[in-house]
């Protein structure tokens, strides 16, 4: 008690407060441009951190990782881009939610949804870090196969009627996916002689290229433009308290489900909000909008990747091992600043933890208050000449996409997906498949046959695992319902009465 | 109007790129020197960098930023490292792996010829860690038991072709006896498969054993180490293979031989500053100095060694 008194004396400190806003003001801003992202806000971050406190430089840090989680929502929901690959599902709801002209309306909910997500996880990693991250541990590759199979199924929601043309997507993504270094092998995987192309397609490139640069080339085309004629008079509408409480379900499990797979080193939020996306569409009275603007998508997207941030932090502070490559700069962070975290960590500094869960729960605050003060400025943005926004847009799109590595060739890759997201949209293919088949590609190749070295090429072993099973029955399930929902209707309908 | 811009913009950006050459090397270091580190933020590489860089900060007396070029396993980095300029204002703090092993794994535009060693500037022994309710209590009984059951055993490393699955590779064939290999994407997965029993060893460097609170039956190195004083040596257990995860300063190919020498001493320096030693320690990392000519010898010697073994394993 006396501890969580003094980590509330230490946040009310003008410089702590100050490092608060300013951390998740900036993470914001820079979340909400489209290429930059989480990491390259920290990583500027970093060299501060050497002349701050540790208490400054935890603030300033958890300010910049939330608040950037949650900026790139806004990109996503009002031109279609997300800011960040974190909140690459956001858009599957959110801009057509935009198109409909409830863009105010979506950004709301993405806050919201942010704030319950950040806040229900920071409650899970006070009461239950070093438990968690034990149980985390149960989750084996064939653990991680079963998740990513699950995953994936939130293809078919995306792909709305098409589910022929959102396949190919996927697959085209899946393909795009296994470019590079073979995982297991080492072998170099379709890179055609190139030294660039062997090192794999990024992230951010391909989700920029795609979505923005896309976007970029749909509009000077002439073509009909994605964007309502008059965009929505209110900039920035909060949810009805009304609404909040019938989709509490969906916003407490999509938090849970953020919290829990942010657990899980090198599955990331990416991942997370696909994973909580699938099982929304699964589960929500509302599931047949799924795809079409629907509020319950875009919450099972933004409540889990900012669920993420705190779990995330559970392994990276009870066992040192970050749960993804934000938390890993955070760790480098702490370790210069003469803190090692581990199992140690909790009995050693439990002042620290304990300050640093309490900033946890302010910063997610600050990020409600701060991104409804910042979502109308972005949108006013948008009312910006065209030529003038998407001249804007194409620069931001080169510089996010060069500063992620300082790689040339990245804005090659950045230009090819744009043609490629170009061409996709003539021919009517849903861009978001593509996305959910690069980021969960990897996942499932290298858990699949990292599950069959240990099996001895059994797959029926897979099957033998518990909470494999569970998902995979999951996945079955979910895969088969539409199918036989709609046979039960058409019975329905023929039957008499 | 758009052409006179044009063209000033040519002045001044011609003009930029004479200026570096123009500078005495006597006048070394009269602005930045950029550390280029071949991984992303935040893993054990970056943060030794970033340590580095402080100190050669205080040395040099110039600012010393960092920039991360991540991707293909290091060599994306490396590359652009022996592409930039020779004039020591881009130096990198690489570790071994893309220098020695990569280049036998696929074909890089940078041989081990390409670049001016500075120095070596840090090493950590690589350690045989088991999963925590391991029946195994040394390193002689994991190798008697996997002789006795070719493939049965599991083993983790960071990735395929790593220095710790080189290592591993190399002690197999060794001591003659099959273990299966489950490459992970980096130690974080890796190291929690094995806390939680999905592999039933993993090569880490120490730093992961000491940090992690794991049980290791052997570190691969000639002393014990500090980390972690009561892991017996493998040379102890009467093993002959040692091994270790380690790397340095290097640069581009051709800079001044002042330059160079100005660069060394910094280098010494740092390894001598007790701030930096207490950061690696953190790291579990210990520091080691070799000068030029020592960190080129170990890098030739290592490429040769891992470049059989791939040769052998992954071909």
């Amino acid at each position: 008690m006396d501890s969580i008194l003094a980590a509330l004396q230490t946040v009310a400190s003008p410089s702590i407060l100050f490092f608060m806003v300013a951390g998740t003001a900036a993470g914001i801003v820079i979340g909400a441009m489209p290429g930059l992202g989480s990491v390259l806000a920290i990583t500027l971050a970093l060299p501060l951190t050497f002349v701050l406190g540790p208490e400054a430089s935890i603030t300033l840090l958890l300010g910049l990782y939330c608040g950037s989680v949650f900026g790139g929502s806004i990109s996503a929901i009002l031109i279609n881009t997300p800011g960040t690959p974190q909140a690459a599902a956001t858009l599957f709801d959110g801009y057509p939610m935009m198109k409909k002209g409830k863009g105010g309306l979506a950004l709301g909910w993405a806050t919201t949804a942010s704030l319950i997500g950040g806040l229900v996880s920071t409650a899970v990693l006070v009461l239950a870090a070093p438990l968690l991250a034990r149980l985390g541990l149960m989750f084996g590759p064939v653990e991680y196969f079963a998740l990513g199979l699950f995953a994936l199924t939130c293809v078919i929601s995306v792909a709305n009627e098409d589910l022929l043309r959102g396949g190919a997507a996927c697959f085209l993504g899946l393909l795009a996916a296994t470019i590079g270094q073979d995982p297991l092998t080492g072998d170099i995987r379709l890179a055609f002689g190139s030294f660039e192309l062997a090192a794999g397609i990024g992230l951010v490139p391909f989700l920029v290229g795609l979505f923005a640069l896309s976007e970029v080339f749909w509009r000077v085309s002439e073509r009909q433009s994605g964007m309502p004629d008059d965009l929505p008079k209110s900039a920035f509408e909060f949810p009805r308290a009304v609404e909040l409480l019938q989709r509490w379900k969906v916003i407490v499990k999509s938090s849970i489900i953020g919290t829990w797979t942010g657990i899980l080193p090198g599955v990331g939020a990416t991942a997370a909000s696909m994973v909580s996306y699938a099982e929304a569409k699964r589960t929500s009275p509302n599931r047949d909008k799924f795809g079409t603007g629907e509020p319950d998508g875009l919450i099972a997207s933004e409540a889990a990747n900012n669920g993420v941030t705190a779990g995330a932090l559970v392994p990276t502070l009870s066992l040192g091992i970050p749960g993804d490559p934000i938390t890993a700069v955070m760790l480098g962070a702490l370790v210069i600043q003469g803190i090692t975290p581990g199992p140690r960590l909790f009995v050693d500094n439990g002042d620290l933890v304990t300050f640093i869960f309490v900033a946890l729960f302010f910063v997610n605050i600050a990020m409600y208050v701060l991104g409804a003060m910042l979502c109308p400025v972005f949108s006013r943005i948008l009312r910006m000449p065209e030529p003038l926004l998407l001249s804007g847009v194409l620069v931001l799109i080169a510089i996010g996409t060069f500063t992620v590595n300082y790689n040339p060739f990245d804005l090659v890759v950045a230009l090819a997906a744009g043609a490629a997201g170009f061409f996709l949209r003539l021919g009517r293919f849903p861009l978001a498949p593509i996305v959910i088949g690069f980021v969960l590609g990897p996942m499932i190749e290298q858990s699949f046959r990292q599950g069959m070295i240990l099996n001895d090429g059994n797959v029926l072993a897979f099957f033998t695992q518990p909470i494999a099973l569970a998902l995979f029955v999951l996945t079955a399930v979910f895969v088969a319902l539409p199918i036989l929902r709609a046979r039960s209707e058409k019975r329905a309908r023929s039957m008499p009465g | 109007m758009k052409h006179l811009t044009m063209k000033a913009a040519a002045v001044a950006l011609s003009a930029a790129l004479m200026a570096p050459a123009a500078a005495l090397a006597a006048d070394y270091p009269s602005r930045s020197v950029t550390v280029m580190v071949p991984f992303p933020a935040g893993g054990s590489t970056d943060t030794m960098a970033r340590a580095a860089a402080r100190e050669l900060e205080e040395i040099l007396g110039v600012n010393v930023p960092v920039t991360n070029v991540g991707g293909g396993a290091g060599t994306v980095g490396t590359a652009q490292l022996a592409r930039s300029r020779p004039d020591g204002y881009t130096i990198g703090v690489v570790p071994a792996a893309p220098l020695i092993n990569q280049p036998h794994m696929r074909e890089t535009p940078y041989t081990i010829e390409d670049f001016d060693y500075i120095c070596q500037l840090f090493y950590s022994p690589q350690a045989l860690a088991v999963k925590p309710d391991s029946p195994f209590k040394s390193l002689q009984e994991v190798v008697d038991y996997a002789r006795e059951n070719p493939n049965e055993l599991s083993y983790g490393t960071p990735g395929p072709g790593s220095l710790p699955h080189l290592a591993m590779e190399k002690f197999l064939q060794d001591t003659d006896v099959q273990i299966k290999h489950v490459p992970f994407q980096g130690d974080g997965p890796g190291v929690t498969a094995l806390l939680g029993g999905h592999v039933d060893l993993y090569m880490a460097i120490i730093s992961n054993v000491s940090k992690n609170d794991l049980n290791a039956v052997a570190v691969f190195s000639e002393d014990r180490v500090d980390a972690a004083p009561d892991v017996p040596t493998s040379i102890e257990e009467g093993f002959t293979t040692t091994a270790s995860w380690w790397g340095g300063v290097f640069a581009p190919k051709g800079i001044p031989a002042d330059v160079k020498t100005t660069l060394v001493d910094a280098c010494k320096q740092t390894s001598e500053s007790a701030r930096f030693g207490e950061t690696l320690n953190g790291l579990g990392t210990l520091v080691l100095f070799k000068d030029s000519d020592g960190v080129r010898q170990a890098v030739e010697e290592g490429s040769a060694t891992n470049g059989a073994i791939i040769e052998r394993v992954l071909k």
